[in-house]
Protein backbone atom coordinates (compact mmCIF):
# COMPACT_ATOMS: atom_id res chain seq x y z
CA UNK A 1 0.00 0.00 0.00
CA UNK A 2 2.84 2.34 1.02
CA UNK A 3 4.69 1.50 -2.18
CA UNK A 4 1.54 2.30 -4.16
CA UNK A 5 1.22 5.78 -2.68
CA UNK A 6 4.90 6.42 -3.20
CA UNK A 7 4.57 5.21 -6.78
CA UNK A 8 1.61 7.53 -7.39
CA UNK A 9 3.52 10.44 -5.91
CA UNK A 10 6.47 9.72 -8.18
CA UNK A 11 4.16 9.41 -11.17
CA UNK A 12 2.52 12.72 -10.24
CA UNK A 13 5.92 14.36 -9.75
CA UNK A 14 7.18 13.12 -13.12
CA UNK A 15 3.96 14.05 -14.92
CA UNK A 16 3.87 17.54 -13.41
CA UNK A 17 7.60 17.94 -14.12
CA UNK A 18 7.18 16.86 -17.74
CA UNK A 19 4.17 19.16 -18.19
CA UNK A 20 5.85 22.19 -16.61
CA UNK A 21 9.04 21.70 -18.61
CA UNK A 22 7.08 21.22 -21.83
CA UNK A 23 4.97 24.27 -21.07
CA UNK A 24 8.08 26.36 -20.47
CA UNK A 25 9.74 25.03 -23.62
CA UNK A 26 6.65 25.65 -25.74
CA UNK A 27 6.22 29.13 -24.26
CA UNK A 28 9.83 30.01 -25.07
CA UNK A 29 9.60 28.56 -28.57
CA UNK A 30 6.28 30.32 -29.26
CA UNK A 31 7.64 33.61 -27.94
CA UNK A 32 10.79 33.20 -30.02
CA UNK A 33 9.04 32.38 -33.29
CA UNK A 34 6.15 34.85 -32.95
CA UNK A 35 8.29 37.77 -31.80
CA UNK A 36 11.00 37.02 -34.34
CA UNK A 37 8.39 36.82 -37.09
CA UNK A 38 6.94 40.15 -36.00
CA UNK A 39 10.40 41.66 -35.92
CA UNK A 40 11.17 40.26 -39.39
CA UNK A 41 7.90 41.70 -40.73
CA UNK A 42 8.65 45.11 -39.23
CA UNK A 43 12.16 45.01 -40.65
CA UNK A 44 10.85 44.04 -44.06
CA UNK A 45 8.18 46.76 -43.99
CA UNK A 46 10.80 49.36 -43.05
CA UNK A 47 13.08 48.11 -45.80
CA UNK A 48 10.25 48.19 -48.36
CA UNK A 49 9.40 51.73 -47.26
CA UNK A 50 13.03 52.77 -47.62
CA UNK A 51 13.20 51.16 -51.06
CA UNK A 52 10.00 52.91 -52.14
CA UNK A 53 11.41 56.20 -50.88
CA UNK A 54 14.66 55.66 -52.79
CA UNK A 55 12.66 54.70 -55.87
CA UNK A 56 10.59 57.86 -55.53
CA UNK A 57 13.76 59.92 -55.27
CA UNK A 58 15.09 58.24 -58.37
CA UNK A 59 11.85 58.89 -60.27
CA UNK A 60 11.96 62.54 -59.26
CA UNK A 61 15.58 62.68 -60.32
CA UNK A 62 14.78 61.19 -63.71
CA UNK A 63 11.82 63.51 -64.19
CA UNK A 64 13.90 66.55 -63.23
CA UNK A 65 16.59 65.38 -65.62
CA UNK A 66 14.08 65.12 -68.45
CA UNK A 67 12.57 68.51 -67.67
CA UNK A 68 16.04 70.04 -67.57
CA UNK A 69 16.93 68.40 -70.88
CA UNK A 70 13.71 69.71 -72.39
CA UNK A 71 14.44 73.22 -71.10
CA UNK A 72 18.05 73.21 -72.37
CA UNK A 73 16.96 71.80 -75.74
CA UNK A 74 14.29 74.51 -76.05
CA UNK A 75 16.75 77.25 -75.01
CA UNK A 76 19.36 75.99 -77.45
CA UNK A 77 16.84 75.87 -80.26
CA UNK A 78 14.89 79.05 -79.51
CA UNK A 79 17.53 81.36 -78.10
CA UNK A 80 20.93 80.33 -79.47
CA UNK A 81 19.68 78.71 -82.69
CA UNK A 82 17.53 81.69 -83.70
CA UNK A 83 20.29 84.17 -82.81
CA UNK A 84 22.75 82.22 -84.90
CA UNK A 85 20.31 82.38 -87.80
CA UNK A 86 20.02 86.16 -87.36
CA UNK A 87 23.81 86.32 -87.33
CA UNK A 88 23.90 84.31 -90.55
CA UNK A 89 21.39 86.65 -92.24
CA UNK A 90 23.34 89.73 -91.16
CA UNK A 91 26.52 88.19 -92.44
CA UNK A 92 24.84 87.63 -95.82
CA UNK A 93 23.86 91.32 -95.83
CA UNK A 94 27.35 92.33 -94.85
CA UNK A 95 28.83 90.16 -97.58
CA UNK A 96 26.64 91.90 -100.19
CA UNK A 97 27.49 95.41 -98.94
CA UNK A 98 31.18 94.94 -98.19
CA UNK A 99 33.80 95.67 -100.87
CA UNK A 100 34.90 92.44 -102.53
CA UNK A 101 38.52 91.88 -101.57
CA UNK A 102 40.09 88.40 -101.32
CA UNK A 103 40.88 88.95 -97.59
CA UNK A 104 37.28 89.92 -96.76
CA UNK A 105 35.88 87.05 -98.88
CA UNK A 106 38.14 84.56 -97.10
CA UNK A 107 37.24 85.91 -93.65
CA UNK A 108 33.49 85.94 -94.42
CA UNK A 109 33.70 82.35 -95.76
CA UNK A 110 35.41 81.25 -92.55
CA UNK A 111 32.77 83.01 -90.43
CA UNK A 112 30.03 81.35 -92.51
CA UNK A 113 31.63 77.97 -91.89
CA UNK A 114 31.92 78.56 -88.15
CA UNK A 115 28.31 79.74 -87.93
CA UNK A 116 27.07 76.74 -89.97
CA UNK A 117 29.04 74.35 -87.80
CA UNK A 118 27.73 76.01 -84.65
CA UNK A 119 24.14 75.88 -85.91
CA UNK A 120 24.58 72.21 -86.79
CA UNK A 121 26.19 71.42 -83.42
CA UNK A 122 23.45 73.31 -81.55
CA UNK A 123 20.78 71.46 -83.52
CA UNK A 124 22.46 68.11 -82.83
CA UNK A 125 22.80 68.79 -79.13
CA UNK A 126 19.22 70.00 -78.98
CA UNK A 127 18.02 66.88 -80.85
CA UNK A 128 20.07 64.61 -78.63
CA UNK A 129 18.58 66.21 -75.56
CA UNK A 130 15.04 65.90 -76.83
CA UNK A 131 14.40 64.46 -80.29
CA UNK A 132 11.76 66.65 -81.98
CA UNK A 133 10.59 63.60 -83.92
CA UNK A 134 9.58 62.00 -80.64
CA UNK A 135 7.60 65.08 -79.65
CA UNK A 136 6.01 65.54 -83.05
CA UNK A 137 5.61 62.03 -84.53
CA UNK A 138 5.81 59.62 -81.61
CA UNK A 139 7.95 56.70 -80.54
CA UNK A 140 7.89 54.63 -83.71
CA UNK A 141 9.28 57.44 -85.89
CA UNK A 142 11.79 58.53 -83.25
CA UNK A 143 13.17 55.00 -82.98
CA UNK A 144 13.35 54.77 -86.75
CA UNK A 145 15.37 58.01 -86.82
CA UNK A 146 17.62 56.82 -83.99
CA UNK A 147 18.34 53.56 -85.81
CA UNK A 148 19.04 55.45 -89.03
CA UNK A 149 21.59 57.63 -87.21
CA UNK A 150 23.41 54.56 -85.89
CA UNK A 151 23.22 52.88 -89.29
CA UNK A 152 24.72 55.95 -90.96
CA UNK A 153 27.64 55.91 -88.56
CA UNK A 154 28.48 52.49 -90.02
CA UNK A 155 29.39 51.11 -86.59
CA UNK A 156 26.55 48.64 -86.41
CA UNK A 157 24.00 46.96 -88.64
CA UNK A 158 20.61 47.83 -87.14
CA UNK A 159 17.35 46.35 -88.26
CA UNK A 160 14.22 48.06 -87.09
CA UNK A 161 10.86 46.34 -87.47
CA UNK A 162 7.52 47.88 -86.58
CA UNK A 163 4.26 46.03 -86.38
CA UNK A 164 1.31 48.30 -85.82
CA UNK A 165 -1.66 46.14 -84.91
CA UNK A 166 -3.37 49.04 -83.22
CA UNK A 167 -2.77 52.76 -82.74
CA UNK A 168 -0.19 53.66 -80.14
CA UNK A 169 -1.65 53.48 -76.65
CA UNK A 170 1.24 55.19 -74.91
CA UNK A 171 1.60 58.79 -73.81
CA UNK A 172 4.53 61.23 -74.12
CA UNK A 173 6.12 60.24 -70.80
CA UNK A 174 5.98 56.55 -71.70
CA UNK A 175 7.35 57.24 -75.18
CA UNK A 176 10.19 59.34 -73.82
CA UNK A 177 11.18 56.70 -71.26
CA UNK A 178 11.04 53.89 -73.82
CA UNK A 179 13.13 55.99 -76.19
CA UNK A 180 15.72 56.62 -73.45
CA UNK A 181 15.84 52.88 -72.71
CA UNK A 182 16.54 52.06 -76.37
CA UNK A 183 19.20 54.80 -76.41
CA UNK A 184 20.79 53.23 -73.30
CA UNK A 185 20.65 49.71 -74.76
CA UNK A 186 22.23 50.89 -78.00
CA UNK A 187 24.92 52.81 -76.12
CA UNK A 188 25.67 49.66 -74.11
CA UNK A 189 25.82 47.52 -77.26
CA UNK A 190 28.36 49.95 -78.71
CA UNK A 191 30.35 50.30 -75.50
CA UNK A 192 30.74 46.66 -74.42
CA UNK A 193 31.81 44.65 -77.31
CA UNK A 194 30.84 46.20 -79.56
CA UNK A 195 27.89 44.41 -81.16
CA UNK A 196 27.87 44.06 -84.95
CA UNK A 197 24.15 43.45 -85.39
CA UNK A 198 21.15 44.78 -83.56
CA UNK A 199 17.51 43.92 -84.08
CA UNK A 200 14.87 46.24 -82.68
CA UNK A 201 11.22 45.22 -82.91
CA UNK A 202 8.30 47.39 -81.88
CA UNK A 203 4.84 45.93 -81.74
CA UNK A 204 1.99 48.31 -81.10
CA UNK A 205 -0.92 46.34 -79.68
CA UNK A 206 -4.35 47.27 -78.45
CA UNK A 207 -3.83 48.84 -75.05
CA UNK A 208 -0.05 48.62 -75.01
CA UNK A 209 3.13 47.79 -76.80
CA UNK A 210 5.93 45.23 -76.89
CA UNK A 211 9.51 46.17 -77.59
CA UNK A 212 12.22 43.58 -78.21
CA UNK A 213 15.91 44.34 -78.47
CA UNK A 214 18.55 41.81 -79.52
CA UNK A 215 22.27 42.25 -80.09
CA UNK A 216 25.14 39.90 -80.88
CA UNK A 217 27.59 41.53 -78.46
CA UNK A 218 29.69 39.71 -75.88
CA UNK A 219 26.80 39.57 -73.37
CA UNK A 220 27.26 39.01 -69.68
CA UNK A 221 26.32 36.44 -67.08
CA UNK A 222 23.75 37.96 -64.71
CA UNK A 223 24.04 34.87 -62.46
CA UNK A 224 27.80 35.15 -62.09
CA UNK A 225 28.92 35.54 -58.47
CA UNK A 226 29.44 39.17 -57.59
CA UNK A 227 27.54 40.43 -60.64
CA UNK A 228 25.88 43.80 -60.03
CA UNK A 229 23.90 45.60 -62.72
CA UNK A 230 25.59 48.78 -63.92
CA UNK A 231 24.18 52.25 -63.58
CA UNK A 232 22.74 52.12 -67.12
CA UNK A 233 20.82 48.92 -66.45
CA UNK A 234 19.62 50.22 -63.09
CA UNK A 235 18.40 53.36 -64.85
CA UNK A 236 16.52 51.26 -67.40
CA UNK A 237 14.88 49.21 -64.65
CA UNK A 238 13.89 52.36 -62.78
CA UNK A 239 12.42 53.97 -65.86
CA UNK A 240 10.42 50.83 -66.61
CA UNK A 241 9.11 50.61 -63.06
CA UNK A 242 8.24 54.29 -63.23
CA UNK A 243 5.94 53.81 -66.25
CA UNK A 244 4.71 50.43 -65.01
CA UNK A 245 6.25 48.37 -67.82
CA UNK A 246 7.66 44.86 -67.50
CA UNK A 247 11.32 44.61 -68.35
CA UNK A 248 13.18 41.33 -68.89
CA UNK A 249 16.76 40.86 -69.84
CA UNK A 250 18.43 37.65 -70.98
CA UNK A 251 22.12 37.32 -71.53
CA UNK A 252 25.00 34.91 -71.17
CA UNK A 253 28.71 35.27 -71.61
CA UNK A 254 29.42 35.34 -75.38
CA UNK A 255 25.75 34.97 -76.31
CA UNK A 256 24.61 38.55 -76.85
CA UNK A 257 21.73 40.22 -75.14
CA UNK A 258 17.96 40.02 -75.42
CA UNK A 259 15.80 42.59 -73.72
CA UNK A 260 12.04 42.78 -73.84
CA UNK A 261 9.69 45.45 -72.62
CA UNK A 262 6.00 44.95 -72.24
CA UNK A 263 3.87 48.01 -71.58
CA UNK A 264 0.16 47.93 -70.91
CA UNK A 265 -1.60 51.23 -70.65
CA UNK A 266 -4.05 51.73 -67.81
CA UNK A 267 -7.45 52.32 -69.36
CA UNK B 1 21.02 24.77 -51.65
CA UNK B 2 21.90 21.13 -52.42
CA UNK B 3 23.47 18.66 -50.06
CA UNK B 4 27.11 19.25 -51.03
CA UNK B 5 27.12 22.87 -49.98
CA UNK B 6 25.62 22.27 -46.54
CA UNK B 7 27.25 24.23 -43.73
CA UNK B 8 29.44 22.34 -41.24
CA UNK B 9 26.81 22.19 -38.50
CA UNK B 10 24.54 20.13 -40.74
CA UNK B 11 27.18 17.47 -41.27
CA UNK B 12 27.44 17.23 -37.49
CA UNK B 13 23.66 16.91 -37.38
CA UNK B 14 23.87 14.06 -39.88
CA UNK B 15 26.49 12.37 -37.69
CA UNK B 16 24.16 12.83 -34.73
CA UNK B 17 21.27 11.22 -36.63
CA UNK B 18 23.46 8.30 -37.70
CA UNK B 19 24.50 7.86 -34.07
CA UNK B 20 20.80 7.84 -33.08
CA UNK B 21 19.97 5.22 -35.71
CA UNK B 22 22.92 2.97 -34.89
CA UNK B 23 22.16 3.19 -31.18
CA UNK B 24 18.51 2.27 -31.75
CA UNK B 25 19.41 -0.68 -33.98
CA UNK B 26 22.14 -2.02 -31.70
CA UNK B 27 19.99 -1.50 -28.58
CA UNK B 28 17.12 -3.43 -30.17
CA UNK B 29 19.45 -6.22 -31.26
CA UNK B 30 21.01 -6.47 -27.78
CA UNK B 31 17.57 -6.49 -26.21
CA UNK B 32 16.41 -9.26 -28.58
CA UNK B 33 19.55 -11.21 -27.76
CA UNK B 34 18.77 -10.78 -24.05
CA UNK B 35 22.02 -8.88 -23.51
CA UNK B 36 22.01 -5.86 -21.20
CA UNK B 37 22.05 -2.79 -23.44
CA UNK B 38 22.57 -0.26 -20.67
CA UNK B 39 26.29 0.25 -21.45
CA UNK B 40 25.16 1.44 -24.84
CA UNK B 41 23.10 4.19 -23.18
CA UNK B 42 26.23 5.42 -21.37
CA UNK B 43 28.12 5.53 -24.64
CA UNK B 44 25.17 7.12 -26.45
CA UNK B 45 24.91 9.85 -23.80
CA UNK B 46 28.58 10.71 -24.24
CA UNK B 47 28.55 10.66 -28.06
CA UNK B 48 25.33 12.67 -28.34
CA UNK B 49 26.78 15.19 -25.86
CA UNK B 50 29.85 15.58 -28.08
CA UNK B 51 27.88 15.90 -31.30
CA UNK B 52 25.26 18.36 -30.06
CA UNK B 53 28.00 20.41 -28.38
CA UNK B 54 29.98 20.47 -31.64
CA UNK B 55 26.80 21.42 -33.49
CA UNK B 56 26.26 24.48 -31.29
CA UNK B 57 29.96 25.26 -31.30
CA UNK B 58 29.70 25.69 -35.09
CA UNK B 59 26.95 28.24 -34.51
CA UNK B 60 28.83 30.15 -31.83
CA UNK B 61 32.40 29.69 -33.02
CA UNK B 62 32.93 33.47 -33.13
CA UNK B 63 32.06 33.91 -29.46
CA UNK B 64 35.08 34.61 -27.32
CA UNK B 65 33.82 32.31 -24.57
CA UNK B 66 33.51 29.41 -27.00
CA UNK B 67 36.94 30.11 -28.51
CA UNK B 68 38.61 30.09 -25.12
CA UNK B 69 36.76 27.52 -23.08
CA UNK B 70 35.21 25.01 -25.48
CA UNK B 71 37.89 22.34 -25.25
CA UNK B 72 38.41 22.60 -21.46
CA UNK B 73 34.61 22.46 -21.11
CA UNK B 74 34.39 19.37 -23.30
CA UNK B 75 37.24 17.70 -21.43
CA UNK B 76 35.67 18.48 -18.06
CA UNK B 77 32.22 17.22 -19.05
CA UNK B 78 33.67 14.09 -20.67
CA UNK B 79 35.60 13.43 -17.46
CA UNK B 80 32.47 13.92 -15.37
CA UNK B 81 30.47 11.53 -17.55
CA UNK B 82 33.27 8.97 -17.39
CA UNK B 83 33.51 9.26 -13.59
CA UNK B 84 29.75 8.85 -13.34
CA UNK B 85 29.80 5.73 -15.49
CA UNK B 86 32.76 4.18 -13.65
CA UNK B 87 31.94 4.95 -10.01
CA UNK B 88 28.49 6.43 -9.53
CA UNK B 89 26.18 4.72 -12.00
CA UNK B 90 27.73 1.47 -13.23
CA UNK B 91 27.63 0.65 -16.92
CA UNK B 92 25.03 -2.10 -16.49
CA UNK B 93 22.49 0.31 -14.96
CA UNK B 94 20.63 3.42 -15.92
CA UNK B 95 22.75 6.61 -16.10
CA UNK B 96 20.11 9.04 -14.82
CA UNK B 97 22.66 11.55 -13.48
CA UNK B 98 24.64 11.75 -16.69
CA UNK B 99 21.54 11.77 -18.87
CA UNK B 100 19.87 14.50 -16.79
CA UNK B 101 23.06 16.59 -16.80
CA UNK B 102 23.44 16.26 -20.58
CA UNK B 103 19.77 17.08 -21.11
CA UNK B 104 20.05 20.20 -18.93
CA UNK B 105 23.06 21.24 -21.03
CA UNK B 106 21.12 20.64 -24.25
CA UNK B 107 18.23 22.73 -22.92
CA UNK B 108 20.72 25.48 -22.05
CA UNK B 109 22.16 25.36 -25.58
CA UNK B 110 18.66 25.70 -27.08
CA UNK B 111 17.65 28.53 -24.74
CA UNK B 112 20.95 30.33 -25.30
CA UNK B 113 20.54 30.03 -29.08
CA UNK B 114 17.07 31.58 -28.90
CA UNK B 115 18.20 34.49 -26.75
CA UNK B 116 21.30 35.05 -28.84
CA UNK B 117 19.59 34.73 -32.23
CA UNK B 118 16.52 36.79 -31.36
CA UNK B 119 16.44 39.97 -33.43
CA UNK B 120 19.59 38.97 -35.28
CA UNK B 121 18.19 36.34 -37.62
CA UNK B 122 15.60 36.34 -40.40
CA UNK B 123 13.19 33.42 -40.31
CA UNK B 124 12.58 33.71 -44.05
CA UNK B 125 16.20 32.70 -44.61
CA UNK B 126 16.38 28.88 -44.82
CA UNK B 127 19.54 28.59 -42.72
CA UNK B 128 18.17 30.71 -39.89
CA UNK B 129 14.82 28.92 -39.93
CA UNK B 130 16.51 25.53 -40.09
CA UNK B 131 18.80 26.18 -37.12
CA UNK B 132 15.86 27.57 -35.16
CA UNK B 133 13.93 24.37 -35.87
CA UNK B 134 16.85 22.22 -34.71
CA UNK B 135 17.10 24.26 -31.51
CA UNK B 136 13.34 23.95 -31.01
CA UNK B 137 13.56 20.18 -31.48
CA UNK B 138 16.41 19.89 -28.99
CA UNK B 139 14.68 22.17 -26.50
CA UNK B 140 11.26 20.50 -26.61
CA UNK B 141 12.50 16.91 -26.56
CA UNK B 142 15.00 17.40 -23.76
CA UNK B 143 12.71 19.60 -21.67
CA UNK B 144 9.87 17.10 -22.04
CA UNK B 145 11.90 13.99 -21.30
CA UNK B 146 14.18 15.46 -18.63
CA UNK B 147 11.96 14.35 -15.73
CA UNK B 148 11.42 10.91 -17.24
CA UNK B 149 15.16 10.23 -17.47
CA UNK B 150 15.84 11.86 -14.09
CA UNK B 151 13.55 9.31 -12.47
CA UNK B 152 14.37 6.47 -14.86
CA UNK B 153 16.15 4.48 -12.15
CA UNK B 154 13.08 4.67 -9.94
CA UNK B 155 10.88 3.62 -12.85
CA UNK B 156 12.99 0.54 -13.37
CA UNK B 157 12.98 -0.29 -9.66
CA UNK B 158 9.35 -1.28 -9.83
CA UNK B 159 7.99 1.65 -7.86
CA UNK B 160 5.49 2.32 -10.59
CA UNK B 161 2.99 0.00 -12.15
CA UNK B 162 3.88 -1.44 -15.53
CA UNK B 163 1.10 0.67 -17.17
CA UNK B 164 2.42 3.89 -15.64
CA UNK B 165 5.96 3.02 -16.72
CA UNK B 166 4.96 2.26 -20.28
CA UNK B 167 2.80 5.40 -20.31
CA UNK B 168 5.79 7.55 -19.44
CA UNK B 169 8.04 5.82 -21.97
CA UNK B 170 5.30 6.35 -24.56
CA UNK B 171 5.36 10.07 -23.77
CA UNK B 172 9.13 9.94 -24.28
CA UNK B 173 8.67 8.10 -27.59
CA UNK B 174 6.11 10.66 -28.72
CA UNK B 175 8.46 13.51 -27.87
CA UNK B 176 11.26 11.66 -29.65
CA UNK B 177 9.05 11.36 -32.74
CA UNK B 178 8.36 15.12 -32.63
CA UNK B 179 12.12 15.65 -32.20
CA UNK B 180 12.94 13.57 -35.28
CA UNK B 181 10.19 15.20 -37.36
CA UNK B 182 11.44 18.67 -36.48
CA UNK B 183 14.98 17.67 -37.42
CA UNK B 184 13.69 16.27 -40.71
CA UNK B 185 11.85 19.52 -41.37
CA UNK B 186 14.97 21.52 -40.51
CA UNK B 187 17.10 19.53 -42.96
CA UNK B 188 14.42 19.80 -45.64
CA UNK B 189 14.28 23.58 -45.18
CA UNK B 190 18.07 23.88 -45.38
CA UNK B 191 18.49 21.60 -48.39
CA UNK B 192 15.47 22.44 -50.53
CA UNK B 193 14.34 25.97 -49.74
CA UNK B 194 15.94 28.69 -51.78
CA UNK B 195 17.55 31.59 -49.99
CA UNK B 196 15.42 34.72 -50.19
CA UNK B 197 16.99 38.03 -50.82
CA UNK B 198 15.94 40.77 -48.54
CA UNK B 199 17.51 43.37 -46.36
Amino acid sequence: MGTGIQGNEILLLITVGVLIMLLLAFALVAFFFLSQRKLDDERRTAYARELAHREQLLYSNLQTQEEERRRIAKDLHDAIGSKLNVLLLNLHRLQKQAPATPEIDETVREIFQVIHTTIETTRRISHDLLPPTLESFGLSEALSELCAQYRQSGAVDIQYQVNEEAPAASNKTVDLNLFRVVQELLANSMKHGPAKQVLLQLQLQAGGLQLNYTDDGPGFDPKAPGYRPGLGLQNIESRMRMIGAEFHIQSASGAGLRASINYKSIA
Amino acid sequence: MGIRRLPGEFWILFAFLINELLTEVIAAWLSDSRINNMPLLHLYTLVSFWLISFFFRELFREKELVKQYFWPYMALLTLLLAINSIWLEPLDGFNSNAKALVQVLFISYGVYYMFDAFGRIDLLQPHDLSISLVSTAILIYNAGSLFIFMFAKLLNNGLLSRESQSGLWMVNSLLYLVFQLLLLLAIWVQVFKATKSSS
